[in-house]
């Protein structure tokens, strides 16, 4: 089979070329095309990369809803995955604070959002649990007393996106463990 | 005179003869194609539902629900899926397309309680996946039962579990 080509598309200096061309019949015209100066062979489509681009055409427009349902399926389980992780992360330093004795504390620096959403976590005496725009969950932790800056017992403390928090476990003055959070930036 | 800028014979019988099996077998290959991304679809819906259980990690509303009574769906869990069956029903009159059922066989340590709730869950985001695929939300429930595509419904049936 021969090399097919569509008929020459002369993309440069068309002016150039059609001054030229009145000299010239049209039997001539492929001949002068070839020969002149002014043309080269850029900017040719052959017809095998017109039918590929159709086919790929064919292809993507069927697969795009499926793959735009894909992405937003992905987005979401990276927002409860992410979610998961910093609840874990928050149990688990609460457990080593209270699995140590007093004075022992850490720091924890809150991710800024979960897939771009803001939240917080909630801590409660066994329990915490966060509270996203659109998810929540919670983790089992061993059991604490949280007080506030001024050593009375609170039910509640939130953590919220962003902040720098100072866990501290200490004894209160009836020689129970407490744990104290403060929020140093953020 | 060159020989650039023509068509051969064979050529044209060949985009001739092309064209004549596109026309003859597109509607087929078309349907299949529609199954196939339906079935791609359910896979991926169910994927979803099982790490959402796996994370327990839950809508607000779902997750004051299992609060309430399946405290345990709030821990992580290992769900793993077995296979994903597709059975054609046959053509139904009443929506005028053919029926599709799907299956969902999975394996999971959970108590039988919650594994009513965890197969609803996932039947609801296989249903849920396919309309979302084909943008047929519009036209289906707010359970997406049935979901549908051009010319397809699907429904799920009981998810069964595998121990």
């Amino acid at each position: 089979m021969k090399i097919l080509y569509f008929d020459k598309i002369v993309k440069i200096q068309f002016k150039s070329i059609m001054s030229d061309f009145n000299k010239f019949n049209l039997v001539k015209f492929r001949y002068f095309v070839r020969n002149s100066k002014n043309f080269d062979f850029k900017g040719f489509f052959s017809l095998d990369l017109l039918f590929s681009i159709f086919f790929i055409l064919i292809i993507s427009s069927i697969c795009f809803s499926f793959l735009t349902t894909n992405i937003d399926q992905t987005n979401n389980e990276i927002e409860r995955i992410e979610g998961r992780i910093i609840l874990s992360e928050v149990s688990n330093l609460i457990n080593s604070l209270s699995s140590n004795g007093a004075n022992y504390s850490a720091w924890y620096k809150m991710p800024d959002s979960i897939a771009g959403h803001s939240y917080r976590v909630v801590l409660c005496k066994n329990y915490i649990y966060l509270d996203c725009d659109y998810s929540k969950g919670q983790s089992l932790i061993i059991p604490v007393n949280l007080v506030n800056n001024y050593g009375n017992s609170i039910s509640k403390y939130y953590l919220y996106n962003g902040s720098n928090y100072h866990f501290k476990k200490y004894l209160n003055n009836n020689n129970e463990t407490s744990l104290k959070i403060i929020k140093v930036g953020g | 005179m060159d020989f650039k800028g023509q068509l051969s014979i064979e050529f044209l019988l060949i985009i001739g003869c092309i064209l004549s099996i596109i026309i003859l077998v597109g509607p087929i290959i078309f349907n299949e194609v529609e199954l196939v991304l339906a079935y791609s679809s359910a896979l991926s819906g169910v994927n979803e539902a099982i790490t959402y259980d796996g994370m327990g990690i839950y809508s607000p509303i779902s997750f004051d629900d299992y609060k309430e009574n399946n405290t345990l769906l709030l821990h992580p869990n290992s769900i793993h899926i077995i296979k994903v069956e597709k059975k054609d029903m046959g053509f139904n009159t009443n929506y005028n397309k053919t029926k599709i059922q799907f299956r969902v066989y999975v394996s999971s340590d959970i108590n039988d309680n919650d594994k009513d709730i965890v197969g609803s869950r996932i039947n609801f985001y296989l249903r849920k996946s396919i309309a979302n695929t084909f943008k047929t939300e519009n036209i289906s429930n707010d359970w997406f039962n049935p979901s549908f595509s051009k010319h397809y419904m699907y429904t799920t049936g009981e998810v069964r579990w595998i121990d």
